[in-house]
C-alpha cells in the first residue's frame, strides 16, 4: 500500500485533495477541508464525477446513488486544471490498495498534477505552468528533502515542455501525461479496465544491491520481472531435482545472465519515475533495466471514432430561445445506447435541442458525417460542419448542434451516419477499407 | 438615463453596514419608539431580494404581530415556490417538504457527524426562476432568510452545522417555507 498526497497545481498554490467521501445527496460537492463550505467549483466537480457526463463514473463506477464530497486544502475559484489532481485521487482511493493521506509527512508519494480529464481518459493542456510553478515553489522545496518521492506531472506537449524548461528544485521528477491509463499504469495505480486486465498487482519489493542504480529503477514492470524469476526459480528447480541422485546440486544458473534486458526504445510516456525504497538485498537479485518500461500495460484508448448524443437542456429558470441565441449555454446530458444502433428516447419540457459528438481520435482521417431525417424537423441539420465533409483531413473532437424547431410539436427521427477513410471521400461513398457507424435517435416532443 | 454603477460584493457590504448603522442611531436618537412602519416600507423590505438591514423595521416586526402576519402575507406572495408546512413530525430526523414542482429534504453528512446537507429539489417546469432565499416563517410568524447557492441539474445543495438556526426551523413541522 502507497500513501499518496494528491496537490493540485494552481496559480494560487499547491492545493491539496485531502479527502474523498460518498454523501446521500444529489450532487457532488467540493469543500473546503471538514468544513461546510461549499466552494463554486462544486458544479464543474460534479459535471466530472456526475454518470455519463465525466470522466470518474466512466472509469471508476457505476456508483450508488448520491455523490461525492471532495474535501480540499484550500478554495479553487474557476478554471478545469484540478481535474486530473481530482481524478487521481479518485482512482487512489477506488484501488483500495492505496490511500490517499492529509498529512504531508505521513505520505510515501507526493503528486502535483494539473491538467484536465475528458470523457475517455485524454488528458488535456491548461496553461500557466510557470505561475504555478513559482506558486509551489517553496512547498515543493520543503518536500524535496524527505523521504517522500515527489512529482509533478503535466500534460504532454507544451506544458510539460514548460514544466521541464523552469527551473525547480533539484530532484524532482516531472512528468508528461497523455492519458489516464497510462499515468495509473505508472504509478501503479489499478484503472479500471487496466485492473482486470493486469493479472498481476501486488506490491512486491524489488531486491537490489546495486546501490548506485537503485535511484533509476522504474517501478513498473514488477509482473515481468517476478515471471521472470519464477521462470528462474522453476528452472533452478528442475536442475535441483534432476540431480538428486545423490551427485552435488547444481548451482543454479545466474540470474543476471537470465534476466538481462535488450535495451528498448523509449517508452511513450517520459520514462522518468519515482525512486524506489530500498528493499532487502539479495544477490541474486537483478537490477530492472530501462527497457522493462516497454512492458507497461497498454493505455486505455478509446474506440475511435466515436458517435455520442447530448440532450441540450435548458437549465433551470431559463429558456430554450436562450439556448438558441447563445446567451447561455445549456446543459448537456449524454444519452446512452439501448442497441448497437439505436439511442434511448430523449424528452423532456426543457429539452431544447441535442448535440452530435463526432470523435476522430488523434490521427488524421477523413470523415463525412450526415444526418437523414426520418420523421419531424431539426434545426441546422442540413449541413454536417465543414470539417466533416469527407474532403479535408481532420482529428479530435467536433460537435454539431441542433436545435429542436421552436411550437413544432411531434416526434423528430433521425439517422446520423459517419463514414471515416484514409482516403477523400465523395458523396458519402464508403472507399474500399473505409468504416461507416450508423445510429438512430428520436426525439418526443 | 441615469447609469449607476453597482459596487462590488465587497461594496455592497460595506453598503449595508454603512445603512444599518445609520438606521441604528435613528432608532436609538427616536428613543427606541416605534416610530410607525409604512406598508410602502414593509412591502419594499419583503419583497427584496436582499434588503438592506432596517433596524426599525426589525424591531417592529419583533414586537408587532399584526405587522409580522402583514409582512410574511407579502413574502409569500412573491415566492416562486410554496412548501406548506409539514403535516407530522418525523421521528428519525427532519422531515422532508414537498411542494408543487419542489421538494425540500435534509440529510446527515456520511463524513462530518456534526453536518447536515440541505437538499433542495426543483422539477424547473413552467420556465420558473431559480429561487435565490429560502424564507423559513415560523408558528409566530417569524420569517427568517437563507440566501441560496446556485442550482445546478435542478438541484440546489448546500452544507450546514448542526447547530446552524435553519435546522431547529426545517425540523419544526408547523415551519412554512418559502422559495424566492
Amino acid at each position: 500500500m502507497t500513501e499518496f498526497a494528491i496537490f493540485a497545481l494552481t496559480t494560487g498554490g499547491l492545493v491539496q485533495i485531502q479527502r474523498i467521501s460518498r454523501e446521500r445527496a444529489p450532487l457532488s460537492m467540493m469543500v473546503l477541508g471538514r468544513g461546510s463550505a461549499r466552494l463554486p467549483v462544486s458544479d464543474r466537480y460534479d459535471d466530472f464525477v456526475y454518470p455519463g457526463g465525466g470522466p470518474v463514473e466512466k472509469f471508476f463506477g457505476p456508483f450508488p446513488d448520491g455523490g461525492f464530497r471532495l474535501e480540499v486544502s484550500a478554495p479553487i475559484d474557476s478554471g478545469d486544471s484540478w481535474q486530473l489532481a481530482a481524478f487521481m485521487a479518485h482512482a487512489v482511493v477506488a484501488a483500495g490498495a492505496h490511500s490517499l493521506c492529509r498529512d504531508v509527512a505521513e505520505a510515501e508519494t507526493i503528486l502535483c498534477l494539473t491538467g484536465t480529464v475528458d470523457f475517455d481518459g485524454l488528458i488535456g493542456g491548461v496553461g500557466h505552468i510557470p505561475e504555478k510553478l513559482r506558486a509551489a515553489r517553496e512547498d515543493l522545496t520543503a518536500w524535496q528533502s524527505g523521504a517522500a518521492s515527489l512529482m509533478i506531472i503535466a500534460p504532454s506537449g507544451d506544458d510539460h515542455e514548460r514544466l521541464l524548461a523552469n527551473e525547480t528544485p533539484s530532484g524532482l521528477t516531472m512528468l508528461g501525461a497523455e492519458n489516464v491509463g497510462d499515468l495509473c499504469a505508472e504509478l501503479e495505480i489499478p484503472l479500471g479496465a487496466v485492473e482486470v486486465e493486469t493479472p498481476e498487482t501486488t506490491e512486491a519489493p524489488i531486491e537490489d544491491d546495486t546501490p548506485g542504480d537503485q535511484a533509476e529503477a522504474p517501478k513498473r514492470g514488477r509482473a515481468l520481472e517476478w515471471s521472470l524469476m519464477a521462470l528462474v526459480l522453476i528452472a533452478g528447480a528442475f536442475v535441483f531435482f534432476s540431480k538428486r541422485d545423490g551427485t552435488a546440486p547444481a548451482k543454479p544458473p545466474s540470474a543476471t545472465v537470465q534476466l538481462k534486458l535488450t535495451p528498448a526504445p523509449a517508452a511513450k510516456v517520459p520514462a522518468v519515475v519515482p525512486t524506489p525504497k530500498p528493499e532487502a538485498k539479495n544477490p541474486e537479485a537483478v537490477k530492472p533495466e530501462p527497457a522493462k518500461l516497454e512492458q507497461k500495460q497498454p493505455p486505455l484508448e478509446p474506440k475511435m471514432p466515436r458517435l455520442s448524443v447530448f440532450e441540450r437542456h435548458a437549465p433551470v429558470g431559463h429558456a430554450c430561445t436562450e439556448v438558441y441565441f447563445d446567451k447561455i449555454e445549456p446543459e448537456l446530458r449524454p444519452v446512452p445506447l439501448v442497441t448497437s444502433i439505436q439511442f434511448k428516447t430523449s424528452q423532456g419540457p426543457a429539452l431544447c435541442g441535442i448535440l452530435l459528438r463526432i470523435e476522430l481520435g488523434p490521427n488524421e482521417i477523413f470523415a463525412a458525417a450526415s444526418l437523414e431525417l426520418l420523421a419531424g424537423r431539426l434545426v441546422g441539420s442540413l449541413r454536417a460542419p465543414p470539417d466533416l465533409s469527407g474532403r479535408r483531413l481532420v482529428k479530435g473532437r467536433h460537435d454539431w448542434p441542433l436545435d429542436l424547431p421552436h411550437r413544432v410539436a411531434g416526434p423528430v427521427r433521425y439517422r446520423l451516419s459517419l463514414t471515416t477513410s484514409q482516403t477523400a471521400l465523395r458523396k458519402q461513398n464508403q472507399p474500399d477499407g473505409g468504416k461507416t457507424i450508423t445510429l438512430v435517435h428520436e426525439v418526443l416532443r | 438615463m441615469i447609469e449607476i454603477e453597482m459596487p462590488d460584493e465587497a461594496g455592497m457590504t460595506a453598503a449595508r453596514q454603512h445603512f444599518a448603522r445609520l438606521s441604528e442611531t435613528r432608532a436609538l436618537l427616536d428613543g427606541g419608539a416605534d416610530a410607525g412602519i409604512s406598508a410602502g416600507r414593509l412591502y419594499a423590505h419583503a419583497m427584496a431580494a436582499a434588503p438592506m438591514p432596517d433596524a426599525a423595521l426589525e424591531a417592529a416586526l419583533e414586537q408587532n404581530l399584526a405587522l409580522r402576519r402583514t409582512y410574511r402575507d407579502f413574502v409569500a406572495a412573491g415566492a416562486i415556490y410554496r412548501l406548506g408546512e409539514v403535516i407530522a413530525a418525523s421521528t428519525d430526523g427532519i422531515p422532508p417538504r414537498r411542494g408543487v414542482g419542489c421538494r425540500i429534504s435534509v440529510t446527515a453528512s456520511q463524513a462530518e457527524a456534526d453536518q447536515f446537507i440541505v437538499i433542495l429539489e426543483l422539477d424547473g417546469g413552467g420556465g420558473a426562476a431559480t429561487p435565490a432565499v429560502l424564507v423559513l416563517c415560523d408558528q409566530s410568524d417569524r420569517c427568517h432568510r437563507f440566501p441560496l447557492p446556485s442550482a445546478h441539474r435542478g438541484v440546489i445543495q448546500f452544507i450546514v452545522q448542526a447547530d446552524d438556526p435553519i435546522l431547529p426551523l426545517l425540523r419544526d413541522p408547523g415551519t412554512e417555507a418559502l422559495l424566492r
